[in-house]
């Protein structure tokens, strides 16, 4: 076996320097883009709007990590967007602690409840998403009854706003800026978690379960990572909407939540981070500014899923690619 | 010295044995062919190995360690690496990816190790270099880049032996390694096993090309209906008048 001179390395994950510098670039001018919304928009019902956009892309953006990268399709997000919300909040009311600390609060709530959920883990495919929708549902009637911890039916008042390095966040350009950084990180840090010699393996399982097995890649293991490293982000979620909106109550984690967020997956895009939060954003559109229709949200939810599936599988996402594809085809017709 | 026993090994489906109470022994160094009419038992003997099944009855060992109770993964850890007869790849993952996938364990460790040494990438690409490498000694040097799902079945599974090869298996458990391939590609799969040995690795491999089997292995293990019929020299089983009752009816 002769060793190659310097082989040049290249996998599937990884792309070639160039288009990986295009791609950072373009990530930056967006989230610059994004970040000069704020001024602009500043005490518009419009970015009020944007800021639970965000949020809920946040608590998608986890459910993306699960299902996309892990294949793990938890129908009961909405629990540790919900834990994440009474765990956070109940440092905060107690023990008066800051958010970035009540951020870990709620990081440790969900993953107790990821340890929770685990053994359903045993269960692949469609039973697997049955008993996450069970487990959804038990979370929110347990949301329902512990009255002392989540204020039950009523819900919880008198939420402190957002306070991070000695500044409380008022109004909604301060809530906007806040949310987006947190959401910019949690992308950053699942996209470096899927380029990394963990997202490989997670894609090996995906595609060969067989084959990583004989690899000897710890299967069972590697799931649950892909469960828990996707709680994170609704956990984070939920604080921020439970301090944004200053109120929380259990409605916001039932299992309608859970239906919506893999529904702004699935129109997102099963395989792309940044379509989690487009995702959310015809999800809330529809929700927030066609308010007439709002009682047939799910579905509306539904037939937006069915026409998807027909003609753009990939999600919102693969737009240019299909678009391009289409126009490549509709060239060689013409020739 | 004796690297795999086998104690009277049997698996059932229901009342069928696939298996049934086989014994015998692999010596490090040694290349074993393992032979048998269709539904002798030869894949499901390899599942039972490689744990991707575990036995009703009896034990395996393994350098003088059990390890029937083992889950694949662990299997892995003890040095048992495998192919399979229908490659199990990632279709959508570089060919140079798959084979890094094989170095799994390593990668484990590589990720923590460099993440504290705070050169976090170092790890994945080292071993891409590696993999490289291993890809190259089986001939798939110029399809790093090619997608797993889109090279032809040979190419296939040469990649499935590069990622059972670059976790340095002490034993290696080949389920049909050369089927559909020429003359021209068999004669290179041998020659790649044959260099095994003095790398420390051990072979087992299943096959139904007999002129193959017979020109590569020190020793071969006949099954039929599960059961152990004859095991000798390659000269020994084709003179056994139970294996060509077997073969011929």
């Amino acid at each position: 076996m002769s060793a190659p001179e310097a082989p040049f390395v290249r996998g599937g994950i990884s792309r070639p320097l160039t288009r990986r510098v295009v791609r950072y670039a373009a990530t930056a001018v967006v989230l610059a883009g994004l970040y000069a919304l704020a001024p602009v928009y500043n005490g518009t019902f419009f970015l009020s709007f944007l800021v639970d956009v965000v949020i809920l892309g946040v608590a998608a953006l986890g459910l993306q990590h699960q299902v996309g990268d892990g294949g793990v399709l938890n129908l009961g997000q909405a629990a540790f967007f919900g834990l994440g919300a009474y765990g956070g909040v109940w440092v905060l009311q107690h023990w008066h602690w800051t958010t970035i600390p009540a951020f870990g609060a709620a990081i440790v709530v969900a993953l107790g409840g990821a340890i929770v959920m685990a053994p359903l883990l045993r269960l692949r495919g469609v039973y697997f998403a049955m008993a996450s929708f069970a487990f959804g549902a038990m979370m929110f009637e347990a949301f329902g009854q512990a009255v002392s911890l989540t204020g039950g039916e009523n819900g919880l008042f008198l939420i402190p706003p957002p306070r991070v390095f000695g500044h409380t966040l008022l109004g909604n350009e301060d809530s906007y800026l806040f949310v987006l950084t947190v959401a910019a990180l949690c992308y950053g840090g699942l996209a470096l978690a899927a380029r990394s010699g963990y997202g490989l393996s997670l894609h090996a399982v995906r595609q060969s379960e067989n084959g990583a097995r004989a690899s000897g890649v710890n299967v069972a293991r590697l799931r649950f990572f892909a469960l828990a490293l996707g709680v994170i982000p609704p956990a984070l979620a939920g604080l921020m909407y439970a301090q944004v909106h200053q109120i929380v109550q259990a409605t916001v984690f039932d299992q309608n939540q859970s239906v919506a967020l893999i529904t702004m997956v699935i129109v997102g895009g099963v395989a792309s981070r940044w379509g989690a939060f487009a995702g959310a954003l015809v999800a809330q559109y529809i929700a927030v500014y066609l308010q007439s229709i709002a009682g047939y949200r799910f579905l509306l939810y539904g037939v937006l899923i069915a026409v998807l599936m027909i003609v753009l599988p990939g999600g919102i996402a693969s737009l240019w690619k299909t678009l391009a594809g289409v126009r490549g085809a509709w060239r060689r017709t013409r020739l | 010295m004796t690297l795999l026993e086998l104690d009277e090994v049997s698996r059932s489906f229901g009342r069928v044995y696939a298996v049934d109470g086989v014994t015998t022994s692999i010596d490090a160094g040694e290349i074993r062919g393992l032979i048998g009419p269709n539904g002798a038992g030869k894949t499901t003997l390899v599942n039972l190995l490689s744990g991707f099944l575990s036995p009703s009855h009896g034990r395996i060992s393994l350098g003088g360690l059990r390890v029937d109770g083992e889950p694949a993964h662990a299997r892995v850890r003890h040095g048992i690496g495998r192919t399979f007869q229908t490659p199990q790849l990632c279709p959508a993952m570089s060919t140079l990816d798959n084979i890094v996938i094989g170095a799994h364990q390593r990668l484990v460790t590589a990720r923590f190790r460099n993440l504290a040494s705070g050169g976090r990438r170092a790890g994945l690409s080292q071993l891409r270099g590696e993999a490289a490498e291993v890809a190259h000694g089986v001939g798939l040097g110029d399809l790093l880049d090619v997608p797993a799902g889109a090279l032809s079945y040979g190419h296939m599974r040469l990649a499935e032996i590069a990622r059972a090869l670059i976790a340095k298996p002490r034993l290696l458990l080949l389920d049909e390694p050369v089927a559909g391939m020429n003359e021209n590609e068999s004669a290179g799969v041998a020659d790649i096993v044959r260099a095994l040995p003095a790398q420390g690795t051990t072979v087992l491999v299943i096959e139904h090309d007999m002129p193959f089997v017979m020109g590569l292995c020190d020793r071969i293990t006949v099954l039929d209906h599960g059961t152990l019929i004859a095991e000798g020299t390659p000269d020994q089983v084709q003179r056994d008048e139970r294996v060509e009752e077997v073969y011929l009816g």
